[in-house]
């Protein structure tokens, strides 16, 4: 490990700390409680940092599983299994394992999960197959969940609307630490894998010539993502954006190879939606703009800006 | 079937769908052996030397066949032995990601490491380093693959297949795109390889390379064997005229090593 | 000696009276949870506007104990210098913690449960009023006048309100005719009062029938051509933000002839004087909605 890298975490990790502490202060009415405050933000600044490395590995999780630099979070469907979820509980009013839409965007998130995995133990799925399954996986979800939109009563599902959007604002102490330790557990497992994922950065066939066990390894991969996307969007709603462009940044700092990259993406994802959440929060008060608004807004023109610096060193 | 064959091919049948690509095709190749594969477009030499490699599935319909590697099935061996065993070298390596030639052969690693080993290992980096010499591609290490050309890429590719210490080494097309000076050079790479006790089975547009190394020639027309044996008793005109019916060819030994050779006949 | 004596005297006195003075009860709201809450409320915060507007009519003169008031609560045009805690739908819960409020009241169909939930979460005590039916409307005065500490207040203006809604109701069992009227909200998409809407009582009570009322959504969207399938005898266009749009909104109808009220002249746009507050305005807007579909009196 050389210097460069250490110093690169390292002010990774400085980012971070700089955006919790900013997310903390940062905007607060005067006269107001202290501690509540800290109630409130501090799990929020928690559940953000978890759901930004959540969704950062799980998009460079993918984009390695496919060889595809398009791919994020969002593409297998799983996180329109979780909408549906919501939309159905806010609908019909249930409160599952009293975690609300939570608890139910989970358990949907968790079924499109599991028909993905049947399909990919299927002896005749390969990885196009997979890819294709989810995306349509994904249209089925959505479109179900703009026919109960438009049905439904719209009271019933005014929750539901802004979740969709991305909302951070549900955070709660116990709920934001248990978010935080499943994404990093789950972070560990996907690390552990680096040299599978690495093999699979050239194509499912080079990667079976090198020796990786294709079908076990996606199967694997797609649990450990699966999780990754149930915990993150049931906890926060679709934020978009952060899955796709995160690992593509970090690439270009350390290169492709996952050891060095999905530590990055973590520290990076992190600092980057507790930033957005906080000025999501700050910006229009007390009008809360939905996060994943903000990180589109925030994100695309700075992607923009290092696409095109490459292109002129080019 | 001999006992001693280090890699061997039995009845390989296969079939995208309900055309039958490989039918009943069989093959064995030893140490110090270099097998060509040859035959027309359409003929089935990458999907042979693909399902050799253990790539495609057999237990679908119309498809069948058995690989020995030193006599053990080679498809009930664990992925990583396999890879240790047979190098497939491909006709070009994606480069979706930002991946310096280093790291991509870095990977053909990946089959000897445990998990947590850091990239940096000694003995992985010494494996590159000898691979990539050998390749004449170690000088230009740090490069991204976007920015190297075809012939500099399939370079890459066979130092990665060198990296995996393997025994057995199937080059599908994998010298293609390389100027003369480097097709010539990992020529002698090839004999040294055999040299050391490995085998080589090798596709190439340019039939006339082949000949050069190779000992043994396995001639596949509309994916069936149609002749298979030493050089000089398999690659005669007739059997050439009948993989190349369209093109009036000669077939005449080389002035300067004396391996035949085809030669376009007077077109007229 | 004397001196004594009243301080002992004094001491037991306030001994005595001290169960009397409760700093603190429980309330059961709408929704039947207990809710503890102070004598008297120092730092109220109203979710929605409707529920603000009824605050600042129970607390009369004492408008300083309001602190927050959810975006858009302009009625009565006093409210409009408090602090906003966002949209209704939803709301800042940081900023309503900021406030320190020591009451919220907010709206069992208007507010986002999960909101509630978590401001109770918070030990912040939340009233939640329900106020979708003229009954609801009248206990919800007499539950949000004792919460500000007001009940006499909030009896004498529940009693009002149901003596208000006898008459209208009196005058329109007196009807000779039913007439089906059609309530429209908004236009593009055409939105309609429904079944599950007090919008629907209103029109009731004034002697007509609502040709949405067997719908069990509270704003239902049909289409136009249902509209036509269901004939109405008058179509009244409510006025919610500027005149023009609802001039339009009541022109469009111009082309479908077949529709008796069209074809008899019977749409007309109707100012939103309180139709849809749960105050005493309401009475006065169901007298419009009279007027409008009987003429004048």
């Amino acid at each position: 490990m050389n210097a460069r890298l250490w110093r690169l975490y390292f002010l990774g990790l400085c980012t971070w700390i700089i955006a919790f502490v900013f997310a903390l202060n940062f905007g607060i009415p005067a006269d107001s409680p202290r501690d509540l405050i800290s109630q409130l933000r501090f799990p929020r600044a928690l559940l953000a940092s978890a759901v930004g490395i959540g969704l950062s590995v799980a998009g460079a999780v993918l984009q390695a599983l496919f060889s595809n630099p398009l791919c994020e979070p969002y593409t297998l469907g799983i996180s329109s299994g979780a909408a549906l979820g919501a939309v159905l509980a806010a609908a019909l009013g249930i409160n599952f394992i009293f975690f609300g839409i939570t608890g139910s965007a989970f358990v949907g998130a968790l079924l499109f999960g599991v028909i993905l995995y049947f399909i990919s133990r299927h002896r005749d799925t390969n990885n196009l197959g997979l890819l294709m399954a989810g995306v349509m996986l994904g249209f089925l979800g959505s479109s179900l969940v703009a026919l109960w939109m438009a049905l439904a009563d719209p009271n019933g599902i005014q929750s539901a609307l802004f979740w969709l959007l991305g909302d951070l604002s549900r955070a709660r102490p116990r709920g934001a630490f248990f978010s935080l330790f499943a994404v990093l557990s789950l972070t560990l497992a996907a690390w552990g894998s680096w040299r599978k994922l690495d093999g699979l950065l050239m194509g499912e066939q080079d990667a079976l010539t090198l020796g990786i066990p294709v079908p076990r390894v996606r199967t694997k991969m797609l649990i450990l993502v699966s999780l990754l996307i149930a915990v993150c969007v049931s906890a926060a709603g679709m934020i978009g954006f952060i899955g796709l462009v995160i690992p593509h940044f970090a690439r270009r700092a350390v290169g492709s190879l996952h050891q060095k990259l999905i530590p990055l993406c973590a520290i990076w994802g992190a600092a980057f939606l507790t930033f957005s959440d906080a000025l999501s929060r700050s910006l229009f008060r007390p009008y809360e703009l939905p996060v994943g608004v903000l990180t589109a807004l925030l994100g695309a023109p700075l992607f923009l800006l290092v696409m095109f610096k490459r292109q002129g060193v080019k | 079937m001999t006992e001693k064959s280090l890699f061997g091919v039995y009845g390989m049948s296969y079939s995208y769908g309900s055309e039958l690509v490989l039918n009943e095709v069989s093959f064995e190749i030893e140490a110090g052996e270099i097998l060509s594969l040859l035959g027309p477009n359409g003929s089935g030499k990458s999907t042979l030397l693909k399902a050799a490699a253990g790539v495609l599935r057999l237990d679908r319909k119309q498809c069948s066949g058995i690989i020995r590697y030193r006599g053990h099935d080679f498809l009930k061996m664990d992925h990583k032995l396999r890879a240790r065993s047979v190098a497939y070298v491909p006709p070009a390596i994606r480069a979706e990601f930002p991946l310096t030639a280093f790291e991509t052969v870095l990977m053909g690693r990946s089959c000897q490491a445990t998990t947590m080993r850091s990239p940096h290992y000694e003995k992985d980096r010494d494996a590159v380093r000898e691979a990539m010499e050998l390749c004449l591609c170690w000088s230009w290490r740090d490069q991204d693959l976007h920015t190297l050309s075809g012939g500099e890429r399939q370079l890459v590719a066979l130092a990665r297949g060198i990296a995996q210490q393997a025994k057995v080494f199937l080059l599908d097309e994998a010298l293609s795109n390389m100027d003369l000076n480097h097709q010539a050079a990992m020529g002698r790479v090839l004999k040294t390889l055999a040299g050391k006790g490995c085998a080589i089975m090798l596709v190439s547009h340019d039939v006339n390379l082949a000949t050069e190394w190779a000992q043994t020639c396995l001639l596949l027309n509309k994916g069936k064997r149609l002749a298979y044996g030493k050089i000089r008793e398999v690659f005669t005109e007739e059997n050439i005229r009948k993989l190349y019916p369209e093109s009036s060819l000669v077939v005449a030994p080389s002035p300067t090593t004396g391996v035949p050779k085809i030669f376009f006949g007077n077109q007229g | 000696m004397e001196s004594a004596a009243v301080s002992r005297f004094g001491l037991a006195g306030i001994l005595l009276l001290l169960p009397l003075c409760s700093f603190a009860r429980d309330i059961t709201d709408s929704i039947g949870e207990q809710v503890r809450i102070n004598d008297q409320p120092q730092r109220v915060v109203a979710l929605i506007p409707s529920l603000a507007e009824l605050t600042a009519d129970l607390l009369d003169h004492s408008l300083e104990k309001i602190v927050g008031v959810s975006e858009f609560s302009d009625y009565p045009p006093a409210l409009k210098k408090f602090a906003s805690v966002g949209p209704y739908n939803r709301v800042s819960i940081e900023k309503i913690v900021s406030l320190r409020p020591d009451l919220v009241l907010a709206s069992f169909n208007g507010n986002a449960k999960e909101q509630v939930a978590h401001l109770r979460e918070l030990k912040i005590p939340v009233v939640v009023v329900k106020t979708d039916t003229f009954d609801e409307v009248e206990e919800s005065m007499r539950l949000i006048g004792a919460a500000l500490g007001r009940k006499e207040q909030g009896a004498a203006m529940a009693q009002a309100f149901r003596t208000g809604i006898s008459k209208i109701k009196a005058r329109g069992k007196t009807r000779t005719s039913v007439p089906k009227v059609m309530l429209q909200v908004g236009d593009s998409p055409l939105v309609v009062a429904g079944g599950e809407n007090i919008l629907n009582e209103c029109l009731g009570a004034v002697g007509a029938e609502n040709i949405y009322s067997d719908s069990r959504l509270s704003y239902p969207r049909p289409s136009v051509e249902d509209v036509l399938h269901r004939r109405p005898d008058a179509i009244l266009v409510l006025q919610l933000s500027d005149s023009a749009s609802s001039r339009a909104s009541a022109a469009r109808w111009d082309e479908f002839k077949k529709i008796p009220a069209v074809a008899n002249s019977k749409v007309a746009i109707i100012a939103d004087q309180g139709l849809l507050r749960p105050t005493l305005r309401m009475i006065e807007g169901l007298l419009l909605l009279e007027k409008r579909i009987w003429g004048e009196q």
